[in-house]
């Protein structure tokens, strides 16, 4: 599924296309405060979304290495890999979990 | 980033839509048109304000939620094409501008584009002027977000030298502070780079006295 989604995902034109993201906000200074959300579903539902590509993109990763390599010890997600997990819930669901559309 | 932040901010509700965009040549208005409109059905506009007053209260103050619109590189085609588009929708728009790029004479604008990993859209412009020029960013700097995306379009790294940081960081902000007459409020690098990635970042955007890191899986507030 993952591999679907990334194959569909790389045939955009970053260029010149608008690319739905979801940026997490984090505060640097010393006070920071604690965000209240304006929707708690809508978090949680992308979160569970977030857990779930995480997993299936995991487990793809680990089979192509595996494949590859029989020996081969499975990586910890990089940034890249969240990114790309990032990236794919967002072009799914960008407006979907503030809709209930 | 690592997933469990991410995990702990979307349940916290510390996060916050975007769309980013690069060039917005002419010949996809029709797509940009749909977009926006279905975006102003969706969310809110934000403007600095509104991303500062979310930080300091935790609350988001609109009825919808926020969708940040930004375009990245400082192209024209962002102030023929996607300006217009903006203001239609009540959209504000966040343009991070390569002060490099925008600082060019049109006949060398092609090759650096080409040096400085910025793409250009084939044959759009005769006169060979491709960035914005520094009356058209005063002109969006009244209604919109004008931000930072270093001054020749460069990439951070662990290695990069501490005297191209400066130059990145800092000397953009100049270039702003000269054309502008005001500094401005939020820095990018490309592929959205954070603070953790170079250990001088922190320093030289404190120098530069810019507010926010902005990357592309989050915004990190400096001040």
């Amino acid at each position: 599924m993952m591999k679907r989604i990334q194959d569909r995902l790389k045939k955009r034109e970053y260029a010149e296309q608008g690319i739905p993201v979801l940026l997490m906000l984090e505060d640097l200074t010393e006070n920071p405060a604690d965000f209240s959300p304006q929707d708690p579903f809508e978090g949680e539902v992308l979160s569970n979304l977030i857990e779930e590509f995480a997993a299936l993109y995991e487990a793809e990763k680990s089979q192509a290495e595996k494949g590859q390599d029989e020996k081969a010890e499975v990586r910890e997600l990089t940034e890249d890999d969240i990114g790309k997990i990032i990236e794919a819930v967002t072009a799914k669901y960008f407006i979907f979990a503030s809709t209930g559309v | 980033m690592h997933i469990q932040e991410i995990h702990r901010s979307l349940r916290s509700g510390g996060f916050i839509r975007a769309a980013h965009y690069h060039n917005t040549p002419e010949k996809r208005l029709p797509e940009y048109e749909k977009e926006l409109a279905l975006y102003a059905n969706h969310f809110s506009s934000v403007t600095l304000e509104d991303l500062v007053r979310y930080y300091d209260t935790g609350v988001w103050h609109k009825e919808k939620p926020g969708l940040i619109i930004s375009l990245f590189n400082g192209y024209r085609n962002n102030y023929d094409v996607m300006l217009p588009l903006l203001e239609k929708y009540g959209f504000v728009g966040w343009f991070f501008c390569a002060t490099e790029f925008v600082d060019l004479s049109p006949e060398v604008q092609k090759a650096y584009a080409a040096e400085h990993t910025l793409s250009l859209v084939e044959h759009e412009y005769a006169d060979g002027r491709y960035a914005l020029n520094w009356s058209e960013i005063e002109e969006i700097d009244a209604q919109h977000v004008i931000a930072s995306h270093t001054r020749s379009h460069k990439q951070v790294s662990p290695s990069t030298p501490n005297n191209v940081l400066h130059q990145e960081i800092v000397g953009s902000q100049q270039d702003f502070i000269e054309h502008l007459g005001h500094a401005v409020e939020v820095f990018t690098w490309l592929y959205g780079a954070t603070n953790a990635d170079n250990p001088m970042v922190h320093e030289y955007v404190t120098e530069a006295n810019y507010r926010f890191l902005y990357g592309n899986c989050g915004i990190q507030k400096m001040r």
